[in-house]
């Protein structure tokens, strides 16, 4: 080995900074902390607030790629093994199924046929992740399974494994922090310093709560911001065309309960493949591609989207008119650049730009990915890193427990020692894996946190005050993002002006500041659903204002 | 004071003849009771149709607004409901706070201490107790974090204002652990028997130094609890204001239900989902949750099926079938939205924007106008549908969505049509 590219010295704060706490710079703050880098994050919103928290959540092993790129499902189904493994409190399986619509006949019969063996194909590499084989069922079959379906001609299942996205960012961003990293949230980078040679030096910051700024000296900085990549690299005084995306926004639809078994794909009217799932406790109806051209911090579904989703799944499963939904998520897909070419023909394979190629050497870019290959994307950024420092230290993400993952809690005993309801007990679990266990200790300190804040989750107020506490959340939405409070049917009428006076109270701020914050979560919730207002919505909305009335009298 | 209800039984007492009119009000809310009440004072055969609990029943027990139009009917029909204490005639929209011991002063179930019309007869008049200290009984119910509350209540200008002191006590008030988490209105209704209460005030009376009393909304649904602690204790006791669904609504039920059974109208369980108008009335299409739907034919309704939670029903006959698909609310079908004379579309990016800026734009959507009605009170009706069909309630659009505003919209549909019934 020659001459490292990069020096690590005491001189600087740290080795590397890494901009975003979405999954992908989560996941190189985590392997760079766990080789030994010392590492800051900054987060200009909150973790998992773009693309990593408004994803399908799901890690997938790539079906799509089969085709024409096995070793990629390969990689993705072999990452979804390591997932499990490091953090198997997150993971639920998603089983899906692919009705087949049309004429009986010869034509439909050969394409189950096709669908049979591609996905037998695919079968090869479930036991990496666990997965199930596929099966073929027949009309009967599937009506048994999903009475709702419209009639079909048979279809075939698959089997995926689903996620909470942002449990999957936070649990990343606590160990980086745990092994030694320092974590800005709500901090935005507002210049990447340069030094001789355009040597990248640190980053200059302002934290956008309390409005203070700050430098931090590093050899290294990772762009990992997803969509706001391009304007990231401007920063550094780089054209934004060094780190060029090709942004794709997706929406998702949610709705008040599951109301499906099974996840059901079906086409949209362009030949576009969308689905219905069940997902935790509701059901989710996605996805969208178009491109994007707006501004990444505020990226809202439209009317128009939210009716292309439903005609779509109307088909196949007529009883969704009647279904309730309670919001939708917006997020803009940081996929490669390509020009011409539908955004769903684009790669979601991900690549990483050193930009000593543009003149700023010590400055990378990471491009691309997806929620389902994050880890292995963190790792072969991290190798790079760590050739350019000249350091061999083994990436050890893959055998590593994310906290929470080390060891198994049964719900059970949580309900027996914290006199919590088993559903209560049961959610608790999944989002915090034995660390819920250091919630039930703050419970049985003062009984009064067993109390049940958020109902349609449901969330206590011992795990509000634990996510402020731990976990960096500074306002309801930051609270919400990482425990789903006020996400379910009841919209947040019930529970976010009082987790709103909970967080102020933490932050020794008045409750008035409290009640502002629980409002503004309102609104923003509000904007989120008036896409969606249909019949038994609409009638849900005349609650949440007479709600609003109620707990705060006429103002 | 207005405690307590009058003994008679009013249906009959007229000894006038019945009209040959029938008809229909939809919704059983505060605004639908109060039009089938004022059809049936003027001794009118009245349906009342309804679906399930609407928003009535998340009303806190606090009442806010004023009573401007109509103000002597809607004050003989809180007589008759006798679920509060205070009627006030006055506008208390611009009350000061240096008004600050003059009239109704409650305290939402966030702390939030707001001027009233009226309130519910066991909600405390913090009026009362202005200057005072007052504890704020802590029974380990899940329902209410008492110091937080204090300190809300002490944050209150209102509270800066007066000098009002809220401490939160640690009271023993609970007689089983169960009673720490069951529904508000059935520990309000364990209150109602006269040893329960008499236990509570025991309870309460073995901390000295306080003034008044502020408990959570557990005193009673269908007895006067706070009356008979207040005797007990020689001293003001009360409520916040309920939790939406919580003890108030259950009150508002029970005494609903008791008037209309006074007045002979029995509440019939249906879904409105069709309205046509004819030469002489409307048909109404009504659909039970189970069994076979049928046509009701009546010579005029009163539609008051809550705010935006009217989507649903489809309005047809010549006169509105040009905006039959506007009511018409689908995820398949355009929702169009009337907000301050403007008609709004969902996917319309203006309405987005409108909500960035406030989120009570929501508060000022009609969708009964979009027929064409904008019956502000006292406005009448779009002359097509004069005499035959009317609105009340949160359906209308650009008024404020209060109790009393729903009373007074109730009171002025019925007494609009009965005017046509006249002439």
């Amino acid at each position: 080995m020659g001459t490292p590219l990069l020096q690590i010295s005491r001189d600087t704060d740290v080795d590397v900074v890494v901009i975003g706490a979405g999954v992908n710079g989560a996941g190189v703050a985590r392997d760079a902390a766990l080789r030994g880098f010392r590492v800051a994050l900054l987060e200009r919103n909150d973790i998992g607030f773009g693309a990593s928290g408004n994803s399908s959540g799901m890690i997938h092993g790539g079906p799509r790629y089969l085709s024409h790129n096995p070793d990629v499902t390969h990689s993705s189904c072999l990452d979804s093994g390591h997932i499990q493994r490091i953090a198997p409190h997150l993971l639920f399986r998603i089983p899906f199924l692919v009705p087949m619509y049309g004429k009986a006949g010869l034509l439909s019969k050969l394409t189950l046929t096709a669908y049979d063996a591609f996905f037998d194909l695919y079968d090869d590499y479930q036991p990496l992740k666990h997965g199930k084989p596929h099966a073929r069922l027949s009309a009967d079959e599937l009506a048994t399974l999903e009475p709702g379906l419209a009639e079909t001609q048979g279809g075939v299942t698959f089997d995926e494994w689903g996620i909470d996205g942002v449990r999957l960012c936070t649990a990343n961003v606590t160990d980086a922090v745990e092994r030694g990293a320092v974590f800005y949230n709500h901090t935005t980078v507002t210049e990447i310093l340069r030094g001789e040679h355009g040597r990248v030096a640190g980053v200059r910051y302002r934290d956008r709560l309390s409005g203070r700024v700050g430098e931090i000296s590093a050899p290294v900085v990772v762009n990992a911001t997803g969509a706001w990549a391009p304007i990231t690299t401007a920063l550094g005084n780089l054209s934004p065309k060094s780190a060029a995306i090709r942004p794709g926004k997706g929406i998702h639809v949610f709705l008040d309960r599951r109301l499906t078994n099974y996840a059901i794909v079906c086409n949209a009217i362009d030949g576009r493949q969308v689905f219905l799932m069940p997902w935790q406790n509701m059901s989710v109806l996605g996805t969208t591609d178009d491109d994007f051209y707006g501004n990444p911090d505020e990226v809202l579904a439209t009317h128009d989207e939210v009716r292309y989703l439903f005609q779509a799944i109307h088909r196949v499963f007529p009883a969704i008119d009647q279904a309730r939904a309670i919001g939708t998520w917006g997020g803009v897909r940081p996929t490669l650049y390509g020009w011409g070419g539908s955004e769903d023909s684009l790669s979601r394979e991900h690549e990483v730009v050193d930009h000593k190629a543009h003149g700023a050497p010590g400055l990378y870019s990471m491009i691309g990915g997806k929620l389902a290959s994050y880890r292995l994307f963190a790792q072969e950024m991290v190798d790079e890193l760590a050739r350019a420092f000249g350091k061999s230290i083994a990436c050890s993400t893959h055998t590593t427990a994310l906290p929470g993952g080390a060891d198994t809690v049964e719900p059970m005993s949580l309900v027996l020692q914290g006199g919590m309801e088993a559903v209560t007990a049961t959610r608790l679990e999944y989002r915090h894996g034995d660390r819920s266990l250091r919630i039930l200790e703050r419970m049985q300190q003062d009984p009064r946190e067993a109390v049940v804040v958020c109902p349609c989750e449901p969330v206590t107020e011992a795990e509000i005050r634990y996510t402020v506490q731990q976990e960096w959340a500074t306002d309801v939405e930051d609270v919400s993002r990482r425990t789903r409070l006020g996400l379910g049917a009841c919209g947040g009428m019930r529970c976010a002006v009082a987790c709103g006076r909970i967080v102020a109270q933490m932050k020794e701020l008045s409750p008035s500041v409290g009640t502002r914050m629980g409002l503004k979560f309102l609104q923003a919730a509000a904007k989120r659903r008036l896409p969606t207002l249909g019949p038994e919505q609409a009638r849900q909305e005349a609650f949440a204002l007479a709600c609003l009335r109620s707990e705060l009298g006429e103002r | 004071m207005l405690n307590g209800v009058s003994g008679e039984a009013p249906s009959c007492r007229t000894g006038e003849a019945m009209s040959p009119r029938r008809v229909a009000v939809v919704g059983g809310g505060f605004a639908g009771v109060a039009a089938a009440w004022a059809f049936r004072k003027r001794n009118l055969a009245v349906t009342l149709i309804e679906d399930r609990a609407g928003s009535s029943e998340f009303y806190s027990g606090i009442v806010y607004g004023d009573v401007a139009a109509y103000a002597e009917a809607s004050r003989n029909f809180a007589e008759e409901l006798g679920l509060w204490r205070s009627w006030s005639l006055e506008s208390r929209a611009n009350s000061q706070v240096n008004d600050a011991s003059v009239g109704e002063w409650n305290a939402s179930t966030q702390g939030i201490v707001v001027p009233s019309i009226a309130a519910d007869r066991a909600i405390l008049n913090l009026a009362e107790v202005a200057g005072k200290r007052v504890g704020v009984a802590d029974l380990g119910r899940d329902d209410m974090n008492a110091k937080l509350l204090a300190a809300v209540l002490a944050e209150q200008s209102w509270a800066r204002k007066t000098h009002t002191q809220f401490v939160a006590v640690p009271v023993n008030g609970l007689k089983l652990s169960n009673e720490r988490r069951i529904p508000v209105a059935d520990f309000a209704a364990l209150h109602d028997a006269p040893e329960r209460t008499a236990w509570l005030a025991a309870q309460l009376s073995e901390h000295t130094g306080y003034d008044a009393w502020l408990l959570g909304p557990w005193l009673g649904v269908d007895e006067d609890v706070a009356a008979r602690l207040r005797t007990e204790l020689g001293i003001p006791v009360g409520e916040v204001g309920s939790r939406p669904g919580g003890t108030a609504g259950a009150r508002w039920s029970c005494a609903r239900s008791k008037m209309l059974a006074r007045w002979g109208v029995v509440p019939e369980r249906a879904r409105l989902v069709r309205v046509t108008l004819t030469d002489t009335g409307a048909q109404l299409s009504l659909q039970p949750d189970e069994g076979e739907g049928r046509i009701l034919e009546v010579d005029a309704v009163v539609l008051a099926t809550g705010g935006v939670a009217a989507g649903g029903i489809v309005m047809e006959g010549s006169l509105a079938h040009s905006h039959s698909e506007r009511l018409k609310l689908s995820y398949l079908a355009p929702l169009e939205l009337e907000l301050d004379g403007d008609v709004l579309s969902a996917s319309d990016p203006s309405l987005p924007l409108a909500l960035q800026s406030d989120l009570g734009v929501l508060e000022r959507i009609g969708v009964g106008s979009h027929i064409g009605i904008h019956s502000h009170i006292g406005q009448s009706a779009h002359e097509p549908f004069k005499g035959r069909l009317e609105v009340a309630g949160d359906m209308l659009a650009g008024q404020s969505r209060t109790v009393a505003a729903a009373v007074t919209s109730g009171i002025a549909a019925s007494e609009r049509l009965l005017s046509r019934f006249e002439k």
